[in-house]
């Protein structure tokens, strides 16, 4: 009972978080957007509030429920609604939840017995302590990892039925159309390749860090490249973690608001080749603690083109250095025509006209001249 | 693709009909032979192929390479023969 009163709490924290979030950024990233429209499906099939009324209002009053849930109204039933969504959704999540799904027609017992093995054990553990949130995230992925490498990792496309497959894809952001017989082929390649593409990035994969929706304890000098000595720490401290799980829980009762979003969106290529750049908060602004120092804020390409554009420019007093030049140069040459006007075409009109008067001298002149030439050539 | 051949004018031009798969931009004899051995004979059998795959360009690129190994821009020129009759049709 104590326990499940826990996952309860876990869970209405988890939801105040994601929704918290969700909340503050307004999600312009398509990238989240499939996730986002899965989380709250889910969150109406399983919660146990009147499903038509909470969705809008749990931006709002999702502490009202946690209170609700501590005072344990409706505990008991949630847990079973919580354990008992839909198959499909079973599934979905799971595969959500990277864990290794049975084979495809085995019974719903099953799925509902990994569903509670892996997802909720994890929430206990992972929305615990606020603290710890993130320590834990990451120990759980260790330990999956850790339990079914291969498929935690690389999933094996070509293994996954149509629908598992077409969730791994949505995972990765990439809405899959109608996977058929002609299809399929396209979009397990298609996933190989976004898998490959994490893989490459030596992180985990988007859809892990889509699901760190936490407001945790920025560390200092956390970057993706560190996530392997975090994760290597954290599971040292994951037992921990469990046992002080239980008092951390009193301490987390009011949620310190940090500004972490850092981890939520690294500064990469999306898989759906989206750039999803952080917004920078307004140090100071709202009693907020001048705390953190961020680096180098990720920046838009057009942000980055502007950047090379203005490089390319000259400074602005080489400019007015050039103008002046180039205006004192006009003005020499406005004198200098304006000194002799028309002296040029006057002086070419005077040779021109005497030339016409004196042209057949001048012929003579030249024919004198030739004629003793040609008369040596004759 | 900045101008479009003959064959792609006359392909957006008109509904495709019973148009054979050669009909298609950037198809010729020995793209159209290896698709319809494939069973893609006519040209909406592969506008079918375009449309379950959403219109998109990078999977229907793939899927043209992998099915009769079109280069680069008979991809390029399938696809936006199919896109354009799509816009002009659909």
């Amino acid at each position: 009972m104590a326990g499940e009163e826990r996952r309860e709490r876990g869970e209405g924290r988890e939801r105040e978080r994601r929704e918290r979030v969700l909340g503050y950024e307004g999600m312009p990233y398509s990238f989240q957007g499939g996730r986002q429209d899965r989380d709250a499906k889910e969150f109406t099939g399983s919660c146990t509030f009147p499903a038509h009324a909470a969705p809008p209002k749990w931006t709002h009053c999702s502490r009202e429920m946690q209170q609700q849930t501590e005072a344990g109204m409706p505990a008991n039933p949630a847990t079973k609604a919580w354990v008992k969504p839909g198959c499909q959704r079973l599934k979905s999540d799971l595969v959500a939840h990277n864990v290794k799904l049975p084979p495809a027609k085995s019974k719903k017992e099953v799925y509902v017995e990994l569903h509670m093995q892996h997802i909720d054990q994890k929430k206990t553990v992972e929305f615990s302590s606020d603290e710890e949130v993130e320590e834990d995230e990451e120990d759980d992925m260790e330990g999956e990892d850790g339990e079914n490498p291969g498929d935690a990792e690389m999933p094996d496309p070509s293994a996954l039925t149509d629908d598992d497959l077409k969730a791994a894809l949505l995972k990765h952001g990439v809405k899959a159309g109608p996977i058929v017989a002609s299809t399929r082929f396209l979009y397990e390649k298609k996933l190989r390749k976004l898998l490959q593409s994490d893989g490459h990035h030596g992180q985990l994969n988007g859809a892990k860090n889509g699901m760190m929706y936490s407001d945790s304890e920025e560390e200092e000098e956390e970057e993706n490249g560190e996530d392997n000595d975090a994760e290597s720490s954290a599971e040292e401290e994951n037992k921990e973690t469990v046992e002080e799980s239980d008092q951390a829980d009193e301490e987390s009762s009011q949620e310190p608001v940090k500004d972490d979003f850092k981890h939520l969106f690294p500064a990469e290529i999306t898989p759906s080749g989206i750039y999803a750049t952080r917004r920078r908060p307004i140090k100071g602004a709202a009693g907020r603690p001048i705390q953190y120092m961020y680096p180098d804020t990720p920046v838009s390409p057009m942000t980055l083109q502007r950047r090379d554009v203005e490089r390319r420019l000259v400074p602005v007093h080489i400019q007015i250095l050039v103008f002046v030049t180039v205006t004192c140069l006009l003005y020499l040459i406005y004198v200098c025509v304006e000194d002799n006007t028309f002296s040029p075409i006057v002086s070419l009109l005077d040779n021109l006209n005497p030339g016409s008067n004196s042209g057949e001298a001048l012929l003579h002149k030249t024919e004198a001249q030739d004629t003793p030439a040609l008369s040596e050539w004759e | 693709m900045s101008s479009t051949s003959q064959k792609h004018k006359d392909f957006v031009a008109e509904p495709m009909g019973e148009k054979p798969v050669m009909a298609l931009a950037g198809i010729g004899e020995v793209l159209g032979k290896r698709l319809a051995e494939k069973g893609f004979d006519k040209a909406y059998v592969v506008l079918g192929q375009f449309l379950v795959l959403k219109k998109d360009e990078e999977l229907f690129r793939d899927w043209i390479k992998d099915t009769c190994g079109a280069n680069v821009k008979q991809q390029g020129d399938c696809y936006g023969c199919l896109k354009e009759w799509c816009d002009a049709f659909l």
